[in-house]
C-alpha cells in the first residue's frame, strides 16, 4: 500500500487514525500492530509471515544478549549469529536471485549444481532487516532490551518508516513506545510534514520523472536531452525518497513518534562527503555506526587501512540498494571519491578555498552526483556507459533535439521550481521574514500552511488522474 | 514570537483536511463491500482488489471527480503545460490526441486490401463504392503542433489513400478542404473534442454531394447542399469533447454545441433496430435529440451525440421528400453521426451500419439484400486501424449472384385487432427451414387503434420458446422501391428439425396492449 494511494488515505489512514485517537493508551500500540500488519500484509500477504519471523528471531537474539552480559564471547557468537541470520534473510531474499544468474553466467557449468531462482523480493525487507540488526547491536552495545515481543514487532513494523525509511534506531523511539504525547500541536505540524511530503512526491517527482523515464527509455537521444533526463532524475529521486521521508516523519508525529531527518538538502553539499551526510541520513549513520566505526573508522594505524574501510563501507552501501551490477559500481565509484576527499582533507579545507575554486568544486560535486544517478537509474552497466558517453557527447549525437526542445519547455516550471525547492530557500525566506518581525514570520508560516493544503488538493487531482505512481526506493 | 497564529493555522488545516478526507472518505465506503465480496470470491491479493476498485468503482464514480480533473487541467494550465492526459493543446488552443502516430500500421494496410475486396465484390453487384476519408485534427501544413513534438497521422493517411488508389478504389479526402490550413481545422472540429463538428460535416456534406455528382452513373439533383437552406444553431459553453473531458474545462476550454435544422419542409423517420425505436415527423424530429439542447452536463453526457443519438449496429433514415430517390448504404463510424443527416435531405433511403458492431451479416450479404446505388465509407484518421474495418471485404459476391428466391408467401394481408395484451401478435402461414435466409416485405401498415411508431416482426422458436431474431418496421414502411425490407437469417442447419415461425405482431413487442395493426401484401420469399 502507498501513502500516496486513494485506498490509504480515504480507506486506511481515516479508520487506522480515527480508532488509534478514540483508543485508550494502553490500546494504542496494539492497535498500531495490527494496523502496520495488515498495511504490510496488504501488499505482500505471504511475506508478512517473514517480517513477522524476523521480529521473532531478532526478539529472541536480543533477549539472549542481554541474558549473557558478562560472558562477552557468548555474547559475540550470539551476535555473530544475529548479524548472519538478518544478512542471510536479506541476502536469500534479495541477492539470491543476482548471484546464481552471476554465477552462471561466469561459470556456465555451475547451472546444473546451482539452478536459477525466482525468488520474489519483499518490500521494504533492506529497510526492516537493517533496522532490527541495529536493535540486536545496540543491545549488544549496551542498551536494555525490550521483553515485550508487541514493543519490538512494533518498533520493526510501524507503517510510517516500514517499507522505505528512515531506518529508525531503536534508542530513538524506545521511550516513545510506551509513553508518547500527542496533542492537537503534534498531529496538525504532522500532518503539514505529512503535506509537504505528499505534495513532493505527487507534483515534483511524478512530473519530472515522465521526462528522466523518456530520456531513458529511447535509444538515440541527443546531448542536451541527456543532461536534462539526468537533472530530471536527480530532481526527480530527491523529491521521491525525500517525498516520502517526510510523509513518514509527519505520520510518525500524529502517532505520536518524533523520527530523525533523513534529508538535509543534499544538493547544496560542497563536496561528495558532505552529500552524504545530507542523503538518506539514516542509511548513512547506519553504516557509519555499524560498518565503519567497528572497522575501525578513520582511526586506523595506517592510509591503506583507511582506505580498505571506506572501501568496503561503500561497496555495501551500493550493495543495499539493489541486487544488479549497477548499484555495486554506483557505491564503489562514491568509495572511490570520498577516499579520495578523505585523503586529501577536502571537506576540510573546502571552505577556505577560494570562490571560485569552491564554487567549481561544489558544480563538479553536483555533476558527478548526477552522472551517478544516471548509473544508478540504468538497467545495467552498458546502458550507463551509454548513457554517460551522450552525456559527455562522445557517441556523436547531436547537441539538441526535438525531444530537448519539447521536454525542456514542457516541463520548464517544474524543473525551475524543483530546483529551487531543492535549496533551502523557504528556511532562508522565513529567517529573514523573523529578522525583520514576529508577524511577518507569523504570516510566512501561515502561507506555508495554507499553500500545502492547497497543493494537497492539486496533489489528489494528479491523484485522481492517475492512478498508479509507484516509490523508487519501494524496491529496496 | 508569538505561536499562536502558527498554530491556529496548522490546526485549521489539519480540519480542512481531515473533513475532505472523511468526505471523500463516506463516498468510497459506501461502495466497498459489494466491490470486496465480488473480489473475495476469485481469491485474488488483496492489492488487486483494492487495485481494481479504485480502478473500476473509485474513478468511475468518485465523488467531486469532475471537480478533481478541473483543479488538474487548471494547474497543467497555469504551469505551461501542452500535453496533459494524453491530450494536446495546439498552438490555436484546440485540444487533440498527444499519440504521434495511428498505432497497429498493420491494420491500417488490412483496411485498403479489405476495401479493395468490397469495392470489387460490390463491382459484381453492380454497386459503385466511395471511401471518403475524414480529416484529423491537424493542418496539413503542421503550423499547429507545438514545437518540439512530431506526429504522423497525415503522412500515414497519405500511404493508405495511396495504397487505395494503386487498388483502384475511389476514393475523396477530405483533408485538403477541411484541414489544410490551421484556419480551416478552427472551422471543421470542435474545440475540445476529436469530432469535427457540424459546421465541419456541413463542408463535407458539400463535397460529398459535389463528388456523388462527378461520378458516373449517378444523375443527382443535390438541392439543400447550400448553406441558404440550413438554420445553424449555437449553444455557448454547452459541450466539452472527449478531450475536453480528460482535462477539464479551464485546460482548453468549453465548446458550444451546435447543430442545423432545414429551413425546408421534411418528413422523414429514424428506424434503430438496435433499440427497437423508430423516431418520426420533421427533420428535428427524426434526427435531433434534444435531450442534449436542453440540459447541460458536461461530464457526463456527449452532446456530440445530438444527431441521431450515438453509434449504431444499424439505423436507417427515410425521407419522403428527398430530391434523389436512392438508397445509399454507408459504412461509418462516429464521423458519420453530423454528416448523415445532411445526406439524408438529399436521399430517399441511407442505411448506415457500423461493422464495430452489426454482426448480422456480412456488408456484402446486406447489399445483396438491400440493393444500395451506391456504398460510402466514411472514417477518422483513428479508425482506419481499427479491425472491425479491415473485415468489411468479407463474403463471396459470386455466391450471392448465384442465389435464388423460392415464394412462400405473396400478398397476404392481416388485420390484428387490438387486444388488452403485450404480446399481441398474428403467426404466418409458412414453413421455416434452419440454416436458410428468408426475405419478408410488406406494402402497407394500417394503425387502427391505439398508439404505436412501427411494429415488430419476429421469428420464433417454439421448441426452445425464444426469439431467433426481431426486426422492426416503420408505420409507414418508408421503402420506396419496393425491395425487400427485412431479411432473416436463420440458424442450424437444413438437416435439423426446427419449429420456427414468422410472427407479425400489433405493435412492438411486448407493447401491443391496446394496439390494432392492418398488414397489407405481405411476401415472403425463401432465399437459396
Amino acid at each position: 500500500m502507498l501513502f500516496t494511494s486513494i485506498e490509504f488515505l480515504l480507506l486506511f489512514f481515516p479508520c487506522v487514525f480515527a480508532i488509534y485517537y478514540l483508543l485508550p493508551n494502553r490500546l494504542k500500540n496494539y492497535w498500531l500492530l495490527i494496523s502496520s500488519l495488515f498495511f504490510y500484509g496488504w501488499g505482500e500477504p505471504f511475506f508478512v509471515f517473514v517480517m513477522l519471523g524476523s521480529i521473532l528471531m531478532n526478539h529472541r537474539f536480543a533477549l539472549l544478549i542481554e541474558r549473557m552480559r558478562g560472558h562477552p564471547e557468548k555474547q559475540k557468537v550470539l551476535l555473530i549469529l544475529s548479524v548472519a541470520s538478518n544478512l542471510g534473510l536479506l541476502g536469500v531474499f534479495k541477492y539470491l536471485n543476482f548471484i546464481t544468474a552471476t554465477l552462471h553466467a561466469l561459470f556456465p557449468q555451475t547451472q546444473s549444481l546451482f539452478p536459477a531462482t525466482s525468488i520474489r523480493l519483499p518490500i521494504g525487507i533492506s529497510f526492516f532487516t537493517f533496522q532490527a540488526l541495529s536493535y540486536v547491536v545496540d543491545v549488544y552495545r549496551g542498551i536494555p532490551a525490550q521483553k515485550d515481543l508487541f514493543s519490538i514487532g512494533l518498533y520493526i513494523s510501524l507503517f510510517p518508516q516500514l517499507i522505505a525509511g528512515p531506518i529508525v534506531r531503536y534508542t530513538t523511539v524506545m521511550d516513545q513506545i510506551s509513553d508518547r504525547r500527542i496533542n492537537l500541536e503534534s498531529v496538525s505540524d504532522g500532518l503539514i510534514r505529512f503535506l509537504t511530503g505528499f505534495n513532493k512526491k505527487m507534483i515534483l517527482a511524478n512530473s519530472l520523472s515522465v521526462v528522466a523515464d523518456q530520456a531513458f527509455l529511447k535509444p538515440d537521444i541527443s546531448v542536451g536531452f541527456a543532461w536534462l533526463g539526468a537533472l530530471c532524475y536527480s530532481l526527480q529521486i530527491f523529491f521521491d525518497f525525500s517525498g516520502y521521508s517526510d510523509m513518514a516523519i509527519g505520520l510518525g508525529k500524529m502517532l505520536g513518534f518524533n523520527f530523525l531527518e533523513n534529508f538535509n538538502y543534499p544538493y547544496i553539499s560542497k563536496t561528495i562527503t558532505e552529500f552524504w551526510r545530507r542523503w538518506h541520513i539514516s542509511l548513512g549513520t547506519w553504516f557509519r555506526d555499524y560498518v565503519y566505526f567497528p572497522l575501525g573508522g578513520s582511526r586506523v594505524k595506517n592510509r591503506r587501512r583507511l582506505i580498505w574501510n571506506l572501501m568496503i563501507v561503500w561497496t555495501m552501501t551500493g550493495i543495499w540498494h539493489g541486487a544488479n551490477w549497477t548499484f555495486i559500481l554506483w557505491g564503489t565509484l562514491y568509495g572511490v571519491v570520498i577516499t579520495i576527499e578523505k585523503l586529501l582533507d577536502i571537506p576540510r579545507k573546502i571552505d577556505h578555498f577560494n570562490p571560485i575554486l569552491r564554487y567549481l568544486y561544489q558544480s563538479l560535486t553536483l555533476i558527478l552526483v548526477m552522472m551517478g544517478w544516471v548509473i544508478f537509474r540504468s538497467d545495467n552497466i552498458a546502458l550507463a556507459l551509454t548513457y554517460l558517453k551522450t552525456m559527455l557527447g562522445m557517441n556523436g549525437s547531436t547537441v539538441i533535439d526535438s525531444d530537448f526542445i519539447f521536454f525542456a519547455r514542457e516541463y520548464l516550471v517544474y524543473i525551475l521550481f524543483a530546483c529551487l525547492c531543492s535549496t533551502p530557500v523557504l528556511c532562508w525566506l522565513r529567517k529573514k521574514a523573523a529578522d525583520w518581525n514576529g508577524a511577518a514570520e507569523a504570516i510566512f508560516i501561515i502561507a506555508f500552511c495554507v499553500l500545502q493544503f492547497v497543493l494537497f488538493i492539486i496533489s489528489f487531482s494528479f491523484l485522481i488522474m492517475n492512478a498508479h505512481n509507484p516509490f523508487i526506493y519501494f524496491n529496496f | 514570537m508569538n505561536r499562536d497564529p502558527q498554530k491556529k493555522a496548522q490546526i485549521a488545516v489539519a480540519f480542512c483536511f481531515f473533513t475532505m478526507i472523511a468526505i471523500l472518505s463516506l463516498s468510497i465506503s459506501t461502495k466497498l463491500p459489494f466491490a470486496v465480496k465480488q473480489h473475495f470470491k476469485s481469491l485474488i491479493s488483496p492489492a488487486s482488489v483494492t487495485e481494481d476498485i479504485t480502478a473500476s468503482y473509485v474513478l468511475d464514480e468518485f465523488f467531486g471527480k469532475s471537480v478533481f480533473i478541473d483543479i488538474n487541467g487548471l494547474f497543467a494550465r497555469l504551469t505551461g503545460k501542452r500535453t496533459h492526459n494524453e491530450t494536446t493543446r495546439l498552438n490555436n488552443g484546440m485540444l487533440s490526441s498527444d499519440k504521434e502516430s495511428i498505432e497497429t500500421i498493420a491494420d491500417m494496410q488490412n483496411l485498403a486490401l479489405a476495401m479493395k475486396d468490397l469495392s470489387q465484390k460490390l463491382q459484381l453487384l453492380d454497386i459503385p463504392f466511395l471511401y471518403v476519408q475524414a480529416p484529423y485534427k491537424m493542418d496539413l501544413q503542421e503550423k499547429l503542433l507545438p514545437t518540439g513534438m512530431k506526429e504522423q497521422w497525415n503522412e500515414q493517411i497519405d500511404d493508405l489513400l495511396a495504397q487505395i488508389s494503386q487498388h483502384a478504389v475511389r476514393s475523396l479526402d477530405l483533408r485538403p478542404a477541411l484541414s489544410g490550413t490551421a484556419e480551416q481545422c478552427e472551422q471543421t472540429f470542435y474545440k475540445t473534442d476529436y469530432h469535427w463538428s457540424p459546421d465541419g460535416a456541413f463542408l463535407a456534406f458539400q463535397r460529398i454531394m459535389d463528388r456523388m455528382a462527378d461520378s458516373s452513373g449517378f444523375s443527382l439533383h443535390s438541392a439543400y447542399a447550400s448553406p441558404e437552406h440550413w438554420v445553424r444553431h449555437e449553444k455557448a459553453n454547452w459541450f466539452l469533447g472527449s478531450f475536453g473531458k480528460r482535462v477539464g474545462q479551464y485546460y482548453g476550454g468549453v465548446d458550444s454545441l451546435i447543430w442545423y435544422t432545414p429551413g425546408f419542409e421534411t418528413h422523414m423517420s429514424c428506424s434503430i433496430p438496435h433499440h427497437r425505436e423508430i423516431l418520426y415527423g420533421d427533420y428535428s424530429d427524426a434526427v435531433i435529440r434534444t435531450q442534449y439542447i436542453n440540459d447541460r452536463n458536461l461530464y457526463d453526457d456527449d452532446p456530440y451525440c445530438v444527431y441521431i443519438g450515438g453509434n449504431y449496429p444499424l439505423y436507417r433514415l427515410r425521407n419522403a421528400q428527398a430530391p434523389n430517390n436512392m438508397r445509399i448504404m454507408i459504412i461509418q463510424d462516429s464521423f458519420s453521426l453530423p454528416l448523415v443527416p445532411f445526406l439524408s435531405t438529399e436521399f430517399t433511403e441511407i442505411d448506415v451500419i457500423d461493422p464495430r458492431y452489426y454482426t448480422r451479416s456480412s456488408i456484402l450479404e446486406y447489399c445483396s439484400w438491400t440493393h444500395p446505388d451506391a456504398v460510402m465509407m466514411i472514417l477518422s484518421p483513428a479508425s482506419t486501424s481499427n479491425r472491425y474495418y479491415s473485415s468489411i471485404g468479407s463474403g463471396d459476391a459470386v455466391l450471392l449472384l448465384q442465389k435464388k428466391t423460392r415464394n412462400l408467401l405473396s400478398d397476404y394481408s392481416v388485420i390484428i385487432p387490438a387486444e388488452n395484451s403485450d404480446y399481441n401478435y398474428v403467426e404466418l402461414p409458412v414453413e421455416l427451414i434452419g440454416g436458410r435466409d428468408y426475405s419478408f416485405s410488406v406494402d402497407s401498415l394500417s394503425l387502427l387503434s391505439g398508439e404505436t411508431t412501427g411494429v415488430s416482426i419476429i421469428v420464433y422458436d417454439y421448441d426452445s420458446k425464444s426469439i431467433v431474431s426481431e426486426e422492426i418496421l416503420a408505420l409507414d414502411c418508408m421503402c420506396f422501391r419496393g425491395d425487400t425490407q427485412i431479411i432473416f437469417k436463420l440458424p442450424g442447419s437444413a438437416d435439423e428439425d426446427v419449429n420456427y415461425k414468422i410472427l407479425v405482431c400489433a405493435g412492438f413487442l411486448e407493447e401491443t396492449s391496446g394496439i390494432g395493426i392492418q398488414y397489407t401484401g405481405i411476401s415472403v420469399d425463401e432465399i437459396s
